[in-house]
């Protein structure tokens, strides 16, 4: 083409476009007679001028969204370093990211908010969500690990990286069966339950979020973020935000309710699901809503109702791009008509109260539908009224009026309870009735004159909740006790104690009115409370509660009821914790005849009986309860759990503290490993284990792999507990220790000076605390050589010991031995002995540690050493070394000082044939196994 | 030092002929100016500006232009180079993005609503920035009225004062560009 046929296509072009369009035609043939190829093309530029490329109808500017533009590839977003882009959308972009800060190589999904979007609203809401999201722990649900804010002041949530498909390409590319289809389908239901049941709504569920791996693993993705983008008391959520710009919701996915700026509840995601399923069987959505405009898309996902799944499969839409075509339509159409057909539009009723009651029970009519059961779901006919469908299904009212899912559970938990007591009448179904109204309007709190102004929280939706039940429900006092009750022990589970007492006690009141005063409803009552008092630590109301309890069910029950074991296992946990170790071990001698085998309670139990025994100093029984602890575990609650983790930890620390070191490090390691799969970084059992595992290599004497677990379990008890709390001390004292052996004194002193001064502000000055912390300051003192300042601190301790300890106590012999060894050093030899004789006396009484006896002996044996007197240092320094080496077979630290002293004997007592075996021991002393570090 | 001494003012002052010379002299500094203002744009330095294309040039003409002294004429002129500019910016992008995704791993992760995949966004800029070339060979002044108006957000008044035509003609040459471009990217996408 040259440009003088194209100012010839103008002028035509131009002078078509001045006519009207059925004449444009027929002046195009006129003028291009001669020319065919003219005549085309212009009439295809005319097509194009009504229909123009979306690009055209704005800015490149549009196109490119310039926060993600400027490279930000390789920078740093908190301890995380941007990897490369793998999604972007109205919210912000995504990015592979790995985590650069710690030891631990990790991969996540780096969700970048936008600008625009609101930064601190956003973060506190992230604030007050993630304890609630820390407890979604699925396998198919991608955890959110992290979150915060840019230097730039973007918020960001790290998630779990999954590598996957969205579910639509993967059913369609593995061109899946529809039986297949459906139970993948299933897996989905199974999360989504799991998060409503930790009272968390996704709210915007869609393919694009529910990842399928290579291997068929499915994963959803999102959950709680979009409550904490979307979550705005007076702007209604989701659609309505289209509006503004902000394209938070995708309108295909999106409920009636979510439309209208109605409540969203687990409800809203039942009927996303819906949609999902629908789009997977059929290939595309229930309503078209291409093109539309606002109203219109509004009008039709609250008005109108969708085609059955087996009509919306045409030939014509399967012989379309889309790659659904893996069987014939008039097959596929076949296979869904009827129940496939019901089961979607159940769960997509316009109406919320409508749809199935939960993701549990959308999967379940599946699975009665691939097992070939009659389902649940039935054709919604036009103009059924709810209340005809109140009088033919009122059990499944009483569930479908759920609003979250607690709701669900109280109406669950209640028909349940009404269902074991046979010999109770039923309630009538005017009762039922009342009581799903009644729950209907439990939770709504969407009116932001309720909520004034600010996010519902959990606690809110509680708080509300049982404000009402205690009020509105005085009249049915049967179902308002049972109602408390679950929410008692939900605010339990939420570690709000005083709530869920309140609530308990309430319980326990209507129970003694309404019934026998000796019935197991009410020990029922009494137990539970006693557990929630037990959670706070008030051990002696724990104990006036359970009392109660046991006295109705040591006269009704069998020895082997679980109710009477289980208020049997808290009794002997309550004395453990008061320190009343002998009758905690009589009771569970007890209870482990009794209770069932292979039960969580069983493996509960063990556990606990473990932590008593090791706190007896039978480390040995620990090490064996623990064993068959771990299987019972696994057996009870998979190989993966909080539980199992719990239990190897326990196993590493009695190994530990045998000093089977070797065997104890793989322990925790694979604890330390589980838990970290399990748990977010921050999370108190992590710190624990990190803590330990610094410990044993300390023990090791791989110091220089200690030191940054130890600092790692630091920091993350510093984000879980703040500075000033007594874990915090512990986690320094032990990071101080390890410096310390590594020759980093001035940290050390430090780290031991801050544990001195923290304590006092949190103890008083008048706690073996503090003489504890005195010691740690002054050996720094004694290893620098300030024999001075190390002395008065020894002599300020063991003056502070002999106060608050009883008299003859031994740990009066840390302060005497440390005092000691400064006399010793500044050549006070009689006065060093004399100290170390009582320190040894101390020590060798019952309960001294093996360890700090050996400790002393060495001690004692170079002082007398030093005075010459070599017969009697001989067995000291020998006995210590026997004590060391049988206690402590793994253990480097201290032996070799020991074996020098040994040597130095003989040389100085002419025996030095004497010395050649421990030389050959110092020599042959192995070099301190170093693990990589942990992966 | 006076304001006249501005040396892209003195510049823009003398581009009234359409001096091409001047042009590329003014070419790369206002290029830097816009990514300056874009990066501090990422960086959260203008915190709630909403960020478009004439919004930007509007604030490199402010940083960069002596207002007093220059004419609206000369104006127009800036935005027109503006424009330039914003499409070497935008076109250079879309071609990092696209070397990106063929150096990227074969994971795919879509996520969120509407997502809308870039590299697609970023393949149909390269399209119409080829078709742009190819337009210009068969009339120069629509390239121009694509590139001012799609790249630099200008209106189509300051289109017809930096290129010297009448408004209605900007209209035409606009109208039939977008008609041949859509067609254009329809084509090979």
């Amino acid at each position: 083409m040259n440009t003088d046929k194209w100012h010839l296509i103008q002028s035509l072009f131009e002078q078509a476009l001045d006519l009207e369009k059925s004449k444009r035609q027929s002046f195009l043939q006129q003028a291009c007679l001669d020319d065919p190829e003219l005549y085309k093309e212009v009439l295809s530029l005319l097509e194009e001028d009504t229909n123009t490329h979306s690009l055209l109808e704005g800015v490149a500017f549009d196109f490119v969204d310039l926060e993600t533009k400027l490279n930000l590839i390789g920078q740093k977003i908190g301890p995380y370093r941007i990897v490369r882009e793998i999604g972007y959308g109205g919210m912000g972009a995504v990015f592979l990211a790995e985590r650069v800060e710690g030891e631990f190589e990790q991969q996540v999904a780096l969700k970048l908010i936008k600008r625009g979007m609101d930064s601190g609203q956003i973060l506190n809401r992230f604030r007050s969500e993630r304890q609630i999201l820390a407890i979604l722990k699925h396998t198919n649900i991608a955890r959110l690990l992290d979150g915060g804010m840019t230097e730039d002041g973007l918020p960001y949530f790290a998630m779990e990286y999954v590598e996957g498909k969205p579910i639509n390409e993967y059913c369609d590319e593995n061109k899946l069966t529809v039986k297949e289809r459906l139970q993948l389908f299933q897996k989905i239901c199974a999360a989504v339950q799991y998060a409503h049941q930790n009272l968390i709504v996704h709210r915007d569920l869609k393919p694009s979020n529910i990842l399928v791996s290579k291997t068929g693993e499915v994963k959803l993705l999102d959950f709680g973020i979009a409550k904490m983008l979307l979550d705005d008391s007076d702007s209604p959520a989701g659609l309505a935000l289209t509006r503004t710009g902000q394209r938070v919701m995708t309108p295909q996915y999106a409920a009636p309710e979510q439309v209208r700026g109605e409540p969203i509840t687990t409800a809203t995601d039942i009927y996303t699901l819906g949609v999902i399923l629908y789009e997977l069987l059929t290939g595309k959505t229930p309503h078209q809503l291409e093109n539309s405009t606002q109203h219109e898309i509004e009008k039709a996902i609250c008005d109108t109702q969708p085609k059955r799944p087996s009509t919306a499969v045409t030939k014509k839409q399967l012989n379309t791009k889309n790659n659904f075509f893996w069987q014939k339509p008039g097959n596929l159409s076949r296979q869904l008509s009827g129940d496939i057909d019901n089961i979607c539009l159940m769960a997509l009723r316009k109406e919320p109260e409508r749809r199935y009651h939960s993701a549990q029970q959308f999967s379940e009519d599946i699975q009665r539908y691939l097992t070939g059961l009659t389902v649940r779901a039935r054709p919604d006919t036009f103009g059924y009224s709810t209340q005809k469908f109140v009088q033919r299904n009122k059990i499944a009212v009483m569930s479908t009026v759920a609003v979250i899912f607690l709701i669900a559970f109280l109406v669950t938990f209640y028909t349940m309870r009404l269902a074991t007591e046979r010999d109770r009448a039923r309630l009538e179904a005017q009762k039922a009735e009342q009581v799903s109204e009644f729950l209907s309007g439990l939770f709504e709190v969407s009116d932001p004159s309720q909520s004034k102004g600010e996010t519902i929280t959990a606690r809110e939706l509680l708080d509300k909740g049982a404000q009402r039940i205690k009020e509105e429900l005085t009249d049915q006092p049967e179902v308002q006790a049972a109602m408390m009750g679950v929410v008692g022990s939900v605010y339990r589970s939420l570690g709000l104690y005083d709530a869920a007492q309140e609530q308990l006690l309430n319980v326990l009141f209507i129970k003694e009115c309404a019934q026998n005063a000796d019935s197991l409803e009410v020990a029922d009552a009494l137990y539970a409370l006693a557990e929630a008092y037990y959670d706070a630590f008030d051990h002696e109301t724990t104990t006036k509660y359970l009392s109660r309890a046991l006295k109705l069910q040591l006269n009704q029950l069998h020895a082997s009821d679980a109710a009477l074991i289980k208020s049997l296992h808290l009794l002997a946990q309550t004395n453990y914790l008061e320190g009343k170790y002998e009758a905690a071990d009589s009771i569970y001698k007890v209870i482990l005849d009794d209770v069932e085998p292979a039960s969580k309670l069983l493996s509960n139990i063990q556990r606990d009986y473990g932590v008593l025994q090791r706190e007896l100093g039978n480390f040995e029984t620990a090490e064996n309860i623990y064993r068959k602890s771990l299987q019972a575990t696994q057996k009870s609650y998979g190989q993966v759990h909080p539980e199992v983790a719990r239990v190897l930890h326990y196993l590493g620390d009695a190994l530990r503290k045998q000093g089977k070191l070797d065997e104890a490090e793989p322990v925790y390691r694979k604890a330390l490993d589980m838990r970290e799969k399990l748990f977010d970084d921050v999370h108190p059992d992590i710190g624990e284990t990190l803590n330990h595992l610094a410990r044993l290599l300390y023990q090791k004497g791989d110091y220089d792999a200690a030191v940054p677990l130890a600092r790692r379990a630091l920091k993350v008890r510093l984000q879980i507990y703040g500075e000033e709390n007594v874990t915090i001390v512990a986690s320094k004292g032990n990071l101080a220790g390890i410096l310390k052996a590594k020759g980093n004194l001035d940290e050390a002193e430090r780290l031991y000076r801050w544990n001195l001064n923290t304590l006092r502000k949190l103890v008083g000055d008048e706690h073996p605390y503090i003489g504890a912390a005195l010691n740690s300051v002054a050996s720094i003192l004694l290893a620098k050589g300030d024999l001075q300042r190390a002395e008065d601190m020894y002599r300020q301790s063991l003056a502070l010991h002999r106060k608050v300890l009883p008299e003859n106590h031994h740990n009066l012999s840390r302060p005497l031995h440390g005092l000691a060894q400064v006399l010793l050093k500044s050549g006070d030899l009689q006065g060093a002995e004399k100290l170390l004789n009582e320190a040894m006396d101390l020590a060798m009484s019952t309960q001294g540690s093996y360890w700090r006896t050996a400790a002393v002996q060495v001690t004692l044996g170079r002082c007398l050493l030093l005075q010459k007197k070599f017969s009697a240092a001989e067995p000291y320094l020998l006995q210590s070394y026997q004590t060391l080496q049988k206690q402590y077979p793994d253990r480097i630290e201290g032996k070799e000082q020991v074996l020098k002293d040994i040597i130095s004997l003989y040389e100085k007592w002419d025996r030095d044939t004497k010395a050649d075996p421990y030389r050959k021991l110092l020599t042959s002393r192995q070099i301190p196994n170093r693990q990589p570090p942990i992966k | 030092m006076p304001d006249n001494f501005n040396p892209i003012t003195l510049l823009l002052q003398d581009i009234s002929g359409g001096n091409r010379t001047v042009i590329d002299a003014l070419l790369p500094l206002v290029y830097d100016e816009l990514r300056n203002l874009a990066k501090r744009q990422l960086r959260g330095e203008r915190e709630h500006h909403t960020l478009n294309a004439t919004a930007l040039a509007h604030e490199a003409y402010i940083k960069l232009v002596d207002q007093k002294q220059v004419t609206w004429q000369n104006r127009a002129h800036f935005f027109a180079i503006a424009a330039q500019a914003m499409r070497r910016m935008l076109i250079n992008y879309a071609n990092q993005q696209k070397a990106e995704k063929r150096g990227g791993g074969l994971a795919v992760v879509t996520f969120d609503e509407q997502a809308i995949k870039r590299e697609t966004k970023s393949e149909e800029l390269l399209v119409l920035d080829d078709a742009l070339h190819e337009l210009a060979k068969l009339n120069d002044r629509q390239s121009k009225v694509v590139e001012y108006r799609f790249f630099g957000g200008l209106t189509h008044d300051e289109i017809a004062e930096v290129l010297s035509v009448s408004e209605p003609t900007v209209r035409r040459d606009w109208r039939l560009a977008k008609a041949w471009l859509s067609r254009e990217l329809k084509r090979s996408l």
